[in-house]
């Protein structure tokens, strides 16, 4: 390799192809640039008439924004692609102390696409990358590679986590651009439950996103103006997740009215197993003395005889 | 070891041979087991399959490209190291049926979409045990005279699909042709039943066809006979002596499925008289959520991990409750009424609450159900 200094209007920003990190925040870059210089010089290789960037993004990048023309580089004439993005892995492993899984998507990408065998990339490169080798696991971080550019910025800033990222895979380039906005406010868990229940509704259904939006119940809960953006967004999900899982909301509709409707006395709760897998029914009294837990259970006495109590176990397995 | 081209449209090939019978591409065999009679007999019925020996069968599997769709043509000949015989794992807070499983071939070149092979098996081969001999001294040590005991091969395979060229029906049906206490069932999808026809079961083996609607036999059950090419072959073997069994399962919701399965069950009473019937079964489709992505990556059409599906007290996929009652108490009445209450149903994995609400009644544990489909099969 030998160090020259070099115009940036040489180098082709466009040819990203050994670009790992997609991180374009500059600000802490230009300032120590400003103070210090340049301290570590990029590494450039030539591809048709221009230099490309091994190495140094950011420092060109944050060159270009200081309006700064020429800089030093360090050139390393090497044809082999993989050889060079190999170097650079090696080189970005070493130095960084913990990847992103988007970082890391790209590198599984790169080596796939720059001819990697699978079967390597599985055995040797996952582990190094703290991923179980596993066909799986590869194919889900290939797809996550694959990502819109826009939902690639959400990740960097933290508004998409990996189970979030995981499940828009599942979606196309402009559907990703659809829901994008729609997920932005939700927390991860939320995210992820009401992206596959999205996903699952267009696959069962035979129908596409649009027309999933288009329906009236959905429709007007996004053009009301009754609702806060958050509480609009509680809604959808909500909404998406009664169409998903129609019997179990119905289902569970119908036990929360009865027990709303049976009135029991403070203290008292009902509970049931998440999915109302479970035949019992579990109660659970709370008290401070005798008397209080005598005058409980009195009232549960005559709850337990009213019709409105009975008619849940009559009714529960016909919803 | 020579590396494969994969073909495309390997299903579409394995589809048309499959309408006959299943032969392999290319059959390994193991060292070990080279000279083994049952080797000689598998490789003498598929003379035409070019093979190759394989010194090291672990590492043999471990190098192999993996890859489940393309393994289905690839047989492996081999030697069971530990044991055949495993009880039914069931699955915990369900009711399990006391079933015991031999495992003398594994894998299934059938190639149903909601299969839990995909799941279960960590390599791509069908794979052929040789040594039958010991499997025949497990089963002398194992098996007690006091209790009852049934015991099938048809869990981590289909039992008949490999008949043609194993001929392991003829040795298994005539080891149990001489217990009293033991049902040997064999469960199949396939009419591949020509070995069973040249032997006397002594009223011990029942052979069980899985079932299914029309609709997700064609689309679902890639590689299989139609339903009525399976009832038919049902009816073609009790002739020979069996018994037969039926197991819907997995039943799969979708809008018309009434309509769909009542015609089957009507199939089967049209053309089977219910004494011959040992028992029906019935399972909702319930799977592990590992086997959703797998199901997803491996067949993009389908839509039958899309329904209703809650996470059961056992940590699988299942319908949620309500769906599942409304779903048995079509079948049960159904069966009832067409078999006028002659056969014997019972369920499979399902909680208390649901046997007692669709059968009335339900089984202390496991083992007061197992004796009493032995004692039932037994005594027709």
């Amino acid at each position: 390799m030998i160090k020259k200094i070099i115009s940036i209007k040489k180098i082709n920003l466009k040819d990203d192809r050994f670009r790992i990190s997609l991180c374009n925040e500059l600000t802490l870059l230009k300032f120590s640039i400003q103070k210090f210089g340049l301290l570590k010089p990029p590494i450039l290789t030539r591809r048709n008439n221009k230099f490309i960037i091994i190495s140094g993004w950011r420092k060109v990048l944050a060159c270009q924004e200081l309006g700064i023309e020429k800089i030093p580089a360090f050139l390393w004439n090497e044809r082999d692609d993989l050889k060079i993005l190999l170097f650079k892995i090696h080189e970005y492993l070493t130095m960084k102390k913990e990847l992103n899984f988007l970082e890391k998507a790209q590198i599984i990408s790169k080596l796939y696409h720059f001819g990697m065998e699978k079967r390597e990339i599985i055995q040797n490169y996952l582990p190094l990358l703290k991923i179980s080798p596993s066909n799986y696991d590869f194919e889900t971080y290939l797809s996550l590679s694959e990502l819109s550019p826009s939902i690639k910025r959400a990740i960097l800033k933290g508004n998409i986590t990996f189970q979030g990222a995981r499940a828009l895979t599942k979606f196309s380039l402009s559907e990703q651009e659809f829901l994008l906005p729609i997920i932005i406010p939700m927390s991860s868990n939320y995210q992820k439950e009401f992206l596959i229940n999205v996903y699952e509704i267009l696959k069962k259904e035979g129908i596409t996103l649009d027309e999933l939006f288009s329906r009236r119940d959905l429709k007007e809960i996004i053009e009301s103006r009754n609702f806060s953006q958050l509480e609009k967004i509680e809604k959808i999900i909500d909404k998406v997740r009664s169409i998903r899982y129609p019997s179990y909301t119905a289902f569970k509709k119908f036990f929360e009215l009865w027990v709303k409707e049976i009135k029991f006395p403070k203290g008292v709760n009902i509970l049931h197993d998440q999915f109302f897998e479970e035949e019992k029914l579990s109660l659970k009294i709370k008290f401070k003395n005798d008397k209080e837990l005598r005058d409980i259970l009195e009232k549960l006495e005559k709850i337990c005889n009213s019709e409105k109590f009975k008619e849940y176990f009559k009714r529960k397995d016909e919803i | 070891m020579k590396k494969f081209v994969i073909q495309k449209n390997s299903r579409n090939i394995l589809k048309e041979k499959m309408k006959y019978k299943y032969i392999p591409d290319r059959v390994f065999i193991d060292s070990e087991v080279l000279y083994h009679p049952i080797t000689v007999r598998i490789t003498n019925n598929l003379r035409k399959t070019p093979y190759e020996i394989v010194k090291n069968v672990k590492s043999f599997i471990k190098e192999f490209n993996f890859n489940y769709k393309n393994g289905k043509k690839y047989l492996l000949i081999t030697k069971q190291k530990g044991k055949f015989i495993k009880p039914c794992p069931g699955t915990p807070h369900y009711l399990c049926c006391n079933y015991y499983i031999i495992n003398l071939t594994l894998n299934c070149p059938l190639d149903c979409t909601y299969c839990i092979l995909q799941y279960y098996l960590n390599n791509p081969f069908m794979i052929i045990y040789a040594n039958i001999e010991d499997l025949f001294r497990e089963l002398d040590s194992f098996l007690s005279p006091n209790k009852f005991y049934r015991i099938g091969t048809g869990e981590l395979t289909d039992s008949l699909v490999f008949d043609h060229f194993t001929e392991f029906s003829k040795d298994l049906i005539s080891y149990f042709a001489n217990k009293n206490n033991t049902v040997f069932e064999l469960k199949t999808k396939t009419t591949n039943i020509e070995n069973l026809t040249k032997i006397n079961p002594n009223g011990k083996t029942v052979v069980a066809w899985s079932l299914n609607s029309d609709r997700i036999a064609k689309n679902e059950e890639i590689n299989a006979p139609s339903n009525i090419e399976r009832i038919k072959t049902a009816k073609k073997i009790i002739s020979y002596g069996y018994k037969v069994g039926f197991h819907f399962d997995p039943i799969i919701f979708y809008p018309d499925w009434e309509k769909d399965y009542f015609k089957i069950v009507y199939n089967i009473f049209e053309n089977i008289n219910a004494e011959y019937i040992a028992w029906i079964s019935l399972g909702t489709l319930r799977f592990p959520p590992r086997l959703k992505d797998i199901i997803q990556n491996r067949f993009p059409k389908t839509k039958i991990v899309y329904d209703e599906f809650i996470i059961g007290l056992d940590g699988k996929f299942r319908y949620f409750k309500t769906l599942r009652l409304k779903i048995y108490k079509k079948f049960a009445n159904w069966i009832r009424e067409l078999s006028n209450g002659k056969v014997f149903i019972y369920l499979c994995m399902e909680s208390k609450e649901i046997w007692e609400k669709i059968l009335g009644w339900n089984p202390k544990g496991k083992r007061e159900l197992g004796d009493k489909l032995c004692k039932i099969m037994l005594a027709k």
